[in-house]
Order: structure tokens, then C-alpha cells, then sequence
């Protein structure tokens, strides 16, 4: 199934329902090649009007679908049933939009490459020896394999754009506070947005429009309007003025990747952008940031989940200290206890001030270099990730090495902005996509977005 | 920054029991990601208010109230319950 947002809504007017059953029919029965599925329930709007009636979007499993499993990728919510929705499941249905199946993920959304499933490794569609990227890796899969039209993400360092770009589709993470989070199982709360996964810029932007938005049930959405995101995307990117970072361009980035995102500012610059040399001094240490900030969310976040109320529990225990040590040490799989271990440590007495607080300096920092970029510039361009898809196993006993396929998307996450990745074309050397990678002010997606459809009719 | 965790009082802190092959690998990794933090150590960062928030957002209140889950849901999500209540393991142990 190749079908875009509009191809899909056009095919299904002519040929009537008979073409979404034959898309749900195709999706069971070929998606276990990759394992891209951990469950296939769909729920179906009450009515099929909207701004997406009837177009199957698949849902990353850590988004609440009420009377679906939602596993997280975790072994401590098998068999766990949600029991209400998320907002941007009410707000999907609500524009018409089928809910189709709920995708395989990095357990807790915690890597980059979906090899961290408790459920076991999503393949990448183009090369199934290679990793789909991840965390949001099942959903990046079913859209590149057409068995869904889009489908949802969560991205706290990355985690929508650098499968997205592994996997030669189009990955966007909102501005922090422009999608609710209301029905996300938290990762990193300071991080964490829901973005679309989409086969083109203009599918992303309807996406976009229809989940962005103030919601009661999150404190931390902010109350702006929605632009129309789609309308302004052919304008062009004359006059605009594009910011290139030379400190991406150092260790670290293949010579494929770096050809290609070098095209992709000279493709710009052919239809009329201004190319501006911008410097972020800080960003070398986002990583080091990252990985003292989202390790503290998480050690918070996943207390919760302790085999009383939902999920996995051994009834055997004596005690409730012993009921929980054993439901977390048998729920949780290496590296969301990688990250509890290290945000429990992080956050204890004598050291919170040196790691938590030092690191939450270090990040004010890193904003401020964007927001000085963002006085020259009204977007950065660079890279999405240093390499194409790596190999399965390749990566995944060494964190530290996994963890740099993040370095150039976890600055944004820091700082709150807006990011999208869209692919240009493929490495001469893997064959693999590259991704570009577009940074604009906070709530600007609309530039971002104009920069990423000229891209896409430049490749 | 201290570059070494003591694994075994930071996993009882969170509620984690570690086996002895898990223990050793996760010590081993955790040095490694600390060693690579300590980059932060030699930024000047005097005067620098943290960012603990991107949105600039200040007490986002509303009324107390509003819709509710059926109880009925969430007692039944719990791996113990009977009727309508969450049954949770021994808190304190009898003396004997």
C-alpha cells in the first residue's frame, strides 16, 4: 500500500470500504515478517467524516487506546488493557481516522534501533538485516512497508526522527506543549512529544494539524492557535534564511551521510535560500545533558510501575518490598534499568546538585545557542543521524555507541523546538536513506515544514 | 561528580533486585555513561539559572473535578483485587 493521506481518502470514495478490510487483511498477514505489530485490535471512529475519515493510522504502543493492550514494549504491562485514551487517540478518531494496530517500540521508548523490545527485533523494510532505527522503530517500519498510511511516534531524544530517517520516511517531533501527552507513558516529562511518521511533508502537516493543540488533561500543552500547516507548504524557501552548523560537520558523520545533506543544502540554496553559517558551541554536549536529565524522568517516572495496580506481578512474594523488587526486576528489561540505576543515582542525596542541577545548566545553555542561531536564521539544516541504519546486533551491547545515533536530535528535545527529519535520497555506499534534519523556532513548524516539502521535490 | 555508583545501595533506593551477572554488566555500563558525563564538570555554568522547562508555562490550575474512569476498570487492571478492592502484599510483618 503506497497510498498517501489524499490517495488513499480518493481511493476509498471510489472504491468504497471493501479498500480499508483489504488493507487491514494485508497488514495481518504481512507484518510478522518484520515484527513491526505487537497488537493489530482497530477502532473505528463513529464516523467516517474528518480531515482523515477513514485512513488507517497505526499507534505506537506506548499511547493509550482504550480496550487495546498497550505493552510499552515492556514485559511488566503484558497483558495490561488500557482503559481510557489518549487525546490524540480522541483527537485521531475524531477527524475520522481508523486506528490500525499498535506498533512494536524500544521497551519504554528507551533506544535506537527497537533491538530494546521485550517482544522480541523490528526489521527494517528495506533491508531486513538492518535495524528500523527507534525507539518508534514498529512505526517507522509499517508506514516504509505500507501497512498503514501514517502512524504515531513518541520522541524524548529522537525517537520519531532517527527511525524515520532509517527507514526513508518523513518523522516530525512537534515544539514541546504543541501535542498533548495526556494517555503517553512518560519517558523523560521534560522531553517526551507525539509526532507523526508519514510517507510525504504535506501528510506529516495534516497529521500535525489535527493532534497539535490545549489540553486540560496536560498542563504543559500551551494555548496558541493551530495553524493550517498544510496551506502554506508549496510557497517556497526563497528569502528564507537556512542555518548550517559547522560543528556537525566534524567527527563522527559518514562521508554518505555528509554528501548527502551537503546536496541538500545546495538544493536550497538553488531554489533561493540564504545558506548562514550559524554556530551552537554547546551543542557537543547534549548527549552528556541528555543522559543525566532523561535518566532522573525516568527514575520518577517508572516508579510507578511496581506489580500492584497493572502489569506484571510475582504473587509469590512474602512482603511488599519483596512483591516489588520482583515484579520490576522481572518486568524490566536491561536498559530501563540501565536508566533507573543511573537517574536513581543521579538524584540521591549528595549528588543532585553535581549531576541534576549541572546538567540542567548545561541545557539553558544549549537553548540559548539556539535562541542567538535563531536571530540570523529562521531554520538550522543538518544531518538527522551520523550513519545510515546500522545492523542488527550491531551496536546493541555497547549503550554508550548505541546512544551517539542520537547526537544530532536530542539538542532539539532539550530546547523545546520543533524538528523534522525527511529523507534525501540514499548513502552511495549502504544504500540506506538519509535524513535531513530541520530545527525552527519554537511553534514555527510551518517553516520547518515549507523547508521539508522543497527537499522532498528537490531529491 | 563521583565516577563510581555503589550499585547495590542505588538498586535497593530503586526498588530493583539485581542478579549477580546483571549486576556486574549494569556497574560496568553505568561507569562507562558516568565517565562520559563528566564532560559537564568543566563547563563554566556560574550565573546560569537551570532549565527546568522549555514552555515558560507558570501554574496551570483548573477546577477540581471532572470525569471519571470507572473504578470498575482499573480495580480489574490490578494482578490482585477482590471485588472492589486492589489486594497488596504484607506491609509489616507480624512479630514472631
Amino acid at each position: 500500500m503506497r497510498h498517501t493521506l489524499s490517495t488513499f481518502s480518493e481511493a476509498l470514495s471510489k472504491e468504497g470500504i471493501d479498500i480499508l478490510l483489504e488493507a487491514y487483511r494485508a497488514m495481518r498477514e504481512t507484518h510478522g515478517d518484520l515484527n513491526a505489530f505487537l497488537s493489530t485490535g482497530t477502532v473505528m471512529p463513529s464516523r467516517l467524516e474528518g480531515p482523515l475519515a477513514g485512513i488507517p493510522i497505526a499507534v505506537k504502543d506506548n499511547i493509550l487506546v482504550r480496550g487495546e493492550p498497550c505493552t510499552a514494549g515492556s514485559r511488566i504491562l503484558d497483558g495490561y488493557t488500557a482503559t481510557y485514551n489518549a487525546t490524540v487517540i480522541e483527537k485521531l478518531l475524531g477527524a475520522g481516522a481508523v486506528v490500525f494496530g499498535k506498533t512494536n517500540m524500544d521497551e519504554f521508548a528507551m533506544g535506537s534501533s527497537t533491538e530494546n523490545s521485550a517482544f522480541g527485533v523490528v526489521k527494517n523494510p528495506l533491508d531486513m538485516s538492518r535495524v528500523p532505527g527507534g525507539s518508534s522503530g514498529g512505526s517507522a517500519a509499517a508506514v516504509a512497508a505500507g501497512l498503514c498510511v501514517a502512524a504515531l511516534g513518541t520522541d524524548t531524544g529522537g525517537s520519531i526522527r532517527q527511525p524515520a530517517a532509517f527507514c526513508g520516511i518523513v518523522g516530525l517531533k512537534p515544539t514541546y506543549g504543541r501535542v498533548s501527552r495526556h494517555g503517553a507513558i512518560a519517558m523523560g516529562s521534560s522531553l517526551d512529544q507525539i509526532g507523526p511518521l508519514t510517507k510525504t511533508v504535506e501528510d506529516a502537516a495534516r497529521m500535525l494539524e489535527v493532534i497539535a493543540g490545549h489540553d486540560p488533561y496536560d498542563a504543559t500543552t500551551v494555548d496558541r492557535p493551530v495553524p493550517a500547516y498544510a496551506a502554506k507548504l508549496s510557497q517556497g524557501v526563497s528569502g528564507l534564511r537556512v542555518g548550517v552548523v559547522q560543528e556537525h560537520f566534524k567527527a563522527g558523520l559518514s562521508a554518505e551521510v555528509r554528501t548527502r545533506v551537503e546536496g541538500a543544502i545546495e538544493a536550497l540554496r538553488a531554489q533561493g535560500a540564504e545558506i548562514v553559517d550559524v554556530s551552537l558551541p554547546h551543542a557537543p554536549l547534549a548527549l552528556a545533558v541528555y543522559y543525566v536529565v532523561m535518566p532522573c524522568e525516568v527514575s520518577a517516572n517508572l516508579a510507578r510501575f511496581d506489580g500492584v495496580r497493572y502489569g506484571f506481578s510475582d504473587t509469590n512474594a512474602e512482603t511488599v518490598l519483596e512483591a516489588y523488587e520482583r515484579a520490576r526486576s522481572g518486568g524490566f528489561g536491561a536498559e530501563p534499568k540501565r536508566r533507573i540505576i543511573l537517574g536513581t543515582y543521579a538524584l540521591s542525596a549528595g549528588y543532585f546538585d553535581a549531576y541534576y542541577m549541572k546538567a540542567q545548566r548545561v541545557r539553558a545553555l544549549i537553548a540559548q545557542d539556539y535562541a542567538r542561531a535563531f536571530e540570523k536564521v529562521d531554520v538550522i539544516v543538518g544531518p538527522t543521524t551520523p550513519t545510515t541504519a546500522f545492523h542488527i546486533g550491531e551496536k546493541s551491547d555497547d549503550p554508550l555507541a548505541m546512544y551517539l545515533s542520537d547526537i544530532y536530535t536530542v539538542p532539539a528535545n532539550l530546547a523545546g523546538l520543533p524538528a523534522l527529519s525527511v529523507p534525501f535520497g540514499v548513502g552511495s555506499e549502504s544504500g540506506m536513506p538519509v535524513g535531513v534534519h530541520i530545527t525552527s523556532k519554537a511553534f514555527d513548524e510551518e517553516t520547518m515544514l515549507r523547508i521539508g516539502y522543497a527537499l522532498e521535490r528537490a531529491v | 561528580m563521583a565516577d563510581h555508583i555503589d550499585i547495590d545501595h542505588v538498586a535497593r533506593l530503586a526498588r530493583l533486585s539485581l542478579a549477580p551477572g546483571e549486576r556486574e554488566k549494569l556497574a560496568k555500563d553505568c561507569d562507562a555513561i558516568l565517565a562520559y558525563i563528566d564532560q559537564l564538570t568543566s563547563v563554566p555554568t556560574e550565573g546560569v539559572e537551570p532549565l527546568l522547562q522549555t514552555t515558560g508555562l507558570r501554574n496551570a490550575l483548573r477546577e477540581d473535578g471532572g470525569e471519571h474512569i470507572v473504578a470498575e476498570h482499573l480495580i480489574t487492571s490490578a494482578p490482585r483485587h477482590d471485588d472492589s478492592f486492589v489486594r497488596v502484599h504484607t506491609v509489616l510483618r507480624k512479630k514472631k
